[in-house]
This record gives C-alpha cells, sequence and structure tokens, in this order.
C-alpha cells in the first residue's frame, strides 16, 4: 500500500487517532497521573489487567504508539503544507495574503509544538521531596518521593540541598498568601544559602531549574511510645495529609507497629483558628485487635496505658516541594504563541468579506 | 448570593424562559411576528443578568468567574452579547432567538442547582491568568453555542423555515448559513486555543506542569482536536452542509462537557471556588 504522506486524508487519519488515543485515557487511569485508580482497575480486573498491560492503555502518553503518531503527524503537517503552499505559489504568485500566511504560521507553529513537546520529554526531570518543618533533603536520587525522568535526561545529582525552614498558613480568607514555604537552598559551589519565600504561582527560578510549592500541606506530630522500662518503640514524625471531605478538612492516619502488633490511629484536631499550640489528638490505639486506649491527648502531655507511655512533644507541618527542570518550555510556549498568531492573521481576511450576508 | 442579587438572577431566568416560550409560540402558530416581542423578554433578560453580574463583581470584589455557577451565569451573558452583536450586523437573524434562549434557560436551570455563594479567591486562583483563562474559555463556550445555534436552524431546513416564519425579513439567508457556522468555528478554535495556551502557562507556574492530562485539560484537548477535524472535513473533504451542522452540534457537547460536566465525572485538580 502506497501511502501518500502530505494528503490531508492522512492528516485526518491522524488527527482522529489522536482523539481515540486521549479518549482512552480519560477512560482508563493512567500510571503516572492517577496512582490510587490504576490499583482499583487491577483489583477489578484481575487476571485479564494483562491486556490493558500488554497494550499499554495505562500509559499511553509514554508508550511509543503515542510518539510515532505525533511524529507521523508532524511528519505529514510539514510536507503537506510544504506542498500546499508550492500550489498556491504557483497560482497567487505571493504567499503573502493573510489568508495564506496565517494557515502556513499556524500548521509551522504546531509542528514546533510537536517537536518541543518531544524533545521536552526526552529531557526533562521532574523531583518531588516530602519535607517536613526543619527537615534537610539532598539532591540525590534516593532521596525524592518521585521522580519523573526524561529518557536522555543526564542530570548530575547531589550538587545542592534544600531546607525547609516555615511554612505559614494564614487563615485570613483571600489573602493572596495563604500558604507558603520559606525554604533554603545551599550549593555546593556557594558559601551562603539562598532563601526564598516560594508559594503557588510564586516558584523559585534557580540555576536551570525551578522550584514548586506542592499543592498540599498537612500536619507531622512527632509521636514518641517508650515501654515502661524506657525502650523506645517508637519516635518519628508521622506525615498526615490533608483531606478535604465535602469542604471539612480532616487530618487523619494511622500507623501499625509490626512488633508489639499495634494498631495506632490519631486524628489531629484543630481549633478555628489552626493554632499550633491549642491543638489537640484524637488518640486510638488497638493491640491485637482490642483497643486498649482511646483518648483525647495535649500537646506535650504524656498518657499511660498498659506498659507504654505516650507523649506528642512536637507538632509540625509537612509539604511537597518539587523539582523541575523543562529545557524546552520556551520553544513550546514560542509555538503555542505563533499558532494562536496564525491563526487570528488567517481568520481576519474571513470577517472583513463575509460578515454582511448572515 | 445577596437577595439584590437573587432578584436579578431570577428577573433573567423568567424573562429567558418568556423569550423561549413566545419564540417557539410563533413557530406553532406560524405567527413570524411574535419572534419580535420575544425580543423584547430577551433585552429583559440581557439586561438583569448585566446588573447580576456587576453586582456580582462588586460584591465579592473580583470578576465573576470563579465559581462553576458563575462560569455557567457568564457564559450565558456572552451568549447574549454575541447574540446582540449578530443582531446588529444583520437583522434577519431574529430566528437564532430559539436555540439561544432555550441553551440559556436550560445553563441557568444548571447553575441554580450549583452552590451559588460567591468565593473569596485562594491563593492558587488570585492570579492575572485566571481572568484570562476563564473568560476566554467561557467566550469560546459561547461562540461555539451560536455555531450550533445556527446548525439547528440550518438542519431545520429551507421549507420548514419558510413555512412556519412566513416573512423572509427574520431568518437569515439560508445559503449562506454554513458559510457562517464556519466563520464561528474558526473564532471559536481561537478563543478556545487561547484558552488551552493560558490555561498550560498558568499551570507551568502554579504547578510546575505545562501540561498534566488532568481530566479538563484532556476533555478541552478532545473538543479542539474535534473542531478542528470538523473544520478539515469542510474546508478538505466538501462535507456536505447538513453533516457538517451535526458535526458542529455535536462538537459542541464536548465542549459543555469538558467545561461543566467534567467534576462530575472525574476527580479533577480543576476545583472552583
Amino acid at each position: 500500500m502506497k501511502i501518500n504522506f502530505r494528503s490531508t486524508r492522512l492528516a485526518f487519519i491522524l488527527i482522529s487517532l489522536l482523539i481515540i488515543h486521549v479518549i482512552f485515557s480519560a477512560i482508563i487511569p493512567q500510571k503516572d497521573i492517577s496512582e490510587d485508580q490504576i490499583i482499583n482497575l487491577e483489583e477489578s480486573l484481575g487476571d485479564y489487567y494483562f491486556i490493558i498491560d500488554k497494550l499499554a492503555l495505562d500509559r499511553i502518553y509514554t508508550a511509543p504508539p503515542f510518539f510515532v503518531l505525533l511524529g507521523l503527524l508532524a511528519l505529514n503537517l510539514t510536507v503537506g503544507n510544504f506542498k500546499r503552499f508550492k500550489t498556491v505559489y504557483k497560482i497567487e504568485k505571493t504567499l503573502l495574503k493573510a489568508k495564506h500566511l496565517g494557515s502556513i504560521i499556524f500548521h509551522l507553529s504546531l509542528v514546533v509544538i510537536i517537536f518541543g513537546v518531544i524533545l521536552n520529554y526526552l529531557y526533562k526531570f521532574e523531583g518531588v521531596f516530602s519535607l517536613t518543618e526543619g527537615q534537610t533533603v539532598y539532591d540525590n536520587q534516593g532521596s525524592y518521593f518521585r521522580i519523573i525522568n526524561g529518557p536522555l535526561n543526564n542530570r548530575k545529582y547531589s550538587n545542592f540541598s534544600i531546607t525547609l525552614n516555615d511554612i505559614t498558613t494564614s487563615l485570613q480568607i483571600g489573602d493572596a498568601n495563604t500558604e507558603a514555604a520559606d525554604i533554603s537552598i545551599l550549593a555546593d559551589q556557594y558559601a551562603n544559602p539562598i532563601n526564598s519565600i516560594i508559594y503557588t504561582n510564586n516558584p523559585l527560578r534557580w540555576n536551570n531549574l525551578e522550584i514548586h510549592y506542592g499543592m498540599y500541606h498537612g500536619f507531622a506530630p512527632k509521636v514518641v511510645l517508650l515501654k515502661n522500662d524506657s525502650t523506645q518503640i517508637l519516635s518519628a514524625f508521622m506525615r498526615i495529609a490533608r483531606q478535604i471531605n465535602k469542604g471539612e478538612k480532616i487530618h487523619k492516619d494511622f500507623l501499625y507497629i509490626p512488633q508489639e502488633n499495634m494498631r495506632f490511629n490519631i486524628e489531629v484536631l484543630l481549633d478555628s483558628t489552626e493554632n499550633i499550640d491549642s491543638t489537640h489528638f484524637n488518640i486510638k490505639i488497638e493491640n491485637k485487635q482490642k483497643q486498649v486506649y482511646t483518648g483525647i491527648l495535649k500537646l506535650k502531655e504524656t498518657v499511660k496505658f498498659d506498659d507504654y507511655n505516650l507523649t506528642i512533644p512536637q507538632l509540625r507541618r509537612w509539604c511537597y516541594v518539587s523539582v523541575v527542570k523543562s529545557p524546552f518550555l520556551n520553544l513550546i510556549f514560542f509555538g503555542f504563541w505563533s499558532a494562536l498568531a496564525g491563526m487570528t492573521i488567517g481568520f481576519i481576511p474571513r470577517i472583513w468579506k463575509e460578515n454582511k450576508n448572515i | 448570593m445577596s437577595s439584590q442579587e437573587s432578584i436579578f438572577y431570577w428577573l433573567a431566568t423568567l424573562a429567558t424562559a418568556v423569550t423561549f416560550f413566545i419564540s417557539i409560540l410563533s413557530i406553532v402558530l406560524k405567527r413570524g411576528s411574535y419572534l419580535k416581542i420575544s425580543r423584547i423578554f430577551f433585552y429583559l433578560s440581557f439586561i438583569s443578568l448585566t446588573v447580576f453580574g456587576i453586582l456580582r463583581w462588586i460584591q465579592s470584589g473580583h470578576p465573576p468567574f470563579v465559581t462553576l455557577f458563575e462560569s455557567m451565569t457568564m457564559s450565558v451573558w456572552l451568549v447574549f452579547l454575541a447574540y446582540l452583536i449578530i443582531q446588529k450586523v444583520s437583522s434577519r437573524s431574529l430566528i437564532i432567538l430559539i436555540p439561544v434562549s432555550l441553551f440559556s434557560f436550560l445553563l441557568l436551570g444548571w447553575s441554580i442547582s450549583l452552590p451559588t455563594e460567591s468565593s473569596q479567591l485562594s491563593v492558587a486562583l488570585n492570579n492575572v491568568w485566571l481572568f484570562i483563562h476563564a473568560s476566554f474559555a467561557t467566550s469560546g463556550a459561547a461562540t461555539f453555542v451560536i455555531a450550533s445555534s445556527f446548525s439547528v436552524i440550518y438542519i431545520l431546513g429551507e421549507e420548514w423555515l419558510q413555512k412556519h416564519i412566513k416573512t423572509a425579513e427574520r431568518i437569515p439567508e439560508y445559503k449562506a448559513i454554513p458559510k457562517q457556522i464556519l466563520n464561528f468555528v474558526i473564532l471559536g478554535l481561537i478563543l478556545w486555543g487561547v484558552m488551552i495556551v493560558s490555561g498550560s502557562i498558568w499551570a507551568h507556574n502554579a504547578w510546575g506542569r505545562y501540561w498534566a492530562w488532568d481530566p479538563i485539560e484532556l476533555w478541552s484537548l478532545i473538543s479542539w482536536l474535534l473542531y478542528g477535524l470538523v473544520l478539515h472535513s469542510r474546508i478538505g473533504f466538501k462535507l456536505s452542509n447538513k453533516l457538517f451542522c451535526w458535526m458542529t452540534i455535536f462538537a459542541a457537547l464536548t465542549v459543555i462537557f469538558a467545561l461543566w460536566g467534567v467534576g462530575y465525572v472525574y476527580e479533577t485538580i480543576h476545583v472552583y471556588g
């Protein structure tokens, strides 16, 4: 079969395939986008999940067919438009009419966008830290909570560390700085750390990287559980993700301690000012599936039950901080704007001529 | 909603309903002149919705584009505005009032089922991109709605129109309609494109990702591509007029779903309010 790479028919088929791709990704939860839903799907499909896995339907945007499709579309756009405007030029002897100029700019911009998107995918880096106040993390592969690495990205690690000094939350509704994180960055090559306050819409741009404040934050109480003979069973910051249920914020989580066969449930109860010092904790502890303790605990207060002592000496906040490198972003945005400009230029003669006979 | 706001909101809804009722009556009773009466109610609806928008803006301190409810009412306002402009250009488009008022009435009815309180801007939304992004989204949707309204009229057929609306003054020149639809489709594509691009730039600033395949992004891309397909099948393959009209209407459904329906089906980071 002979394929004509410049035909509009092929463009039509390719765009339809692209739409089908996108619709599939809307139906089937994608691995790199929504991990919880994937697990649900795996459970409900059971043994048949391998079909989705084999066809790569759960990772459409990183699977080869998607890139082949984009590549073919770029080829079709380039060759097709070149041929078309060659014909137009032969007949009209100029391409500077707004109608043709707009169309050329628009279609070539699409090619630029496709190339930008593919290059950016190949060279991008995106790492997410989960940080508690006062904590310092290093730019090592292991210290990231999640990493999305482009196949050709060869960024070297270990050249800086990030310290989260403070998360400020203001309850004044309508205040522009409702949530913000105060971070310090110490890079190998500098003696002094760079301090910056980052919040949504205000990332820190530094050294070809962007450091973004993650959308969600929660509380991290330090839980200290000792036996009567002072053996330490648990002493750690428990990161509790904030859940929002019908507009109500819930800070609730549990921890399983295997050596004691103990399940530790905690809920952070806040007063209306969300003042950390007046926070209470609703605690339920089950030992060998029997409830051994239930009660409300204040910060720094100690309770005794069975042979255990429980204290919550500190309460901190935690958040996600993401480190992003997108080297071809400007190319993509350039493509975006020139595509819009092309569409507008091409549209002007239409309204000029034809608005009289509605 | 404050009491003043709700007076104007309900006045607008009522007037839209009356507009639709009278314009339908004009077809049922074959009295084209009734369309002129229904236009009076349309003006009333437009004015009350404008007052509602202004009151809302003053009360909340930001343009009314933020909650789903506001986005819907403002889209209706923009559809009205677009219709007024078409009216100015050509007085022969009176009949478009039927689909326009039907759509507006349905959307106003849908919007009242949602929380109507105006919300304060959160830190993620308090940004100049919100107004660029949201205003282009609503105006893009309004343009596509107008395109589909023309399509509905075209699908009804020339004979049917002449039989039910006797004076030719009130119906557009039948053969020119598809060309007009094409213009609105291209304009809509530009506006919807600006919406996607501005959203993408904003998302990069806010979250560090210019494109995250979020359900709303995904469906707005689907509708943009669909309209692109409709456009190319019209220009490239000389698609028949009727089929072209049907495709325009079908693509408009995806626009409506992308803008207002996604939240019912998916969990999305595009949280309104």
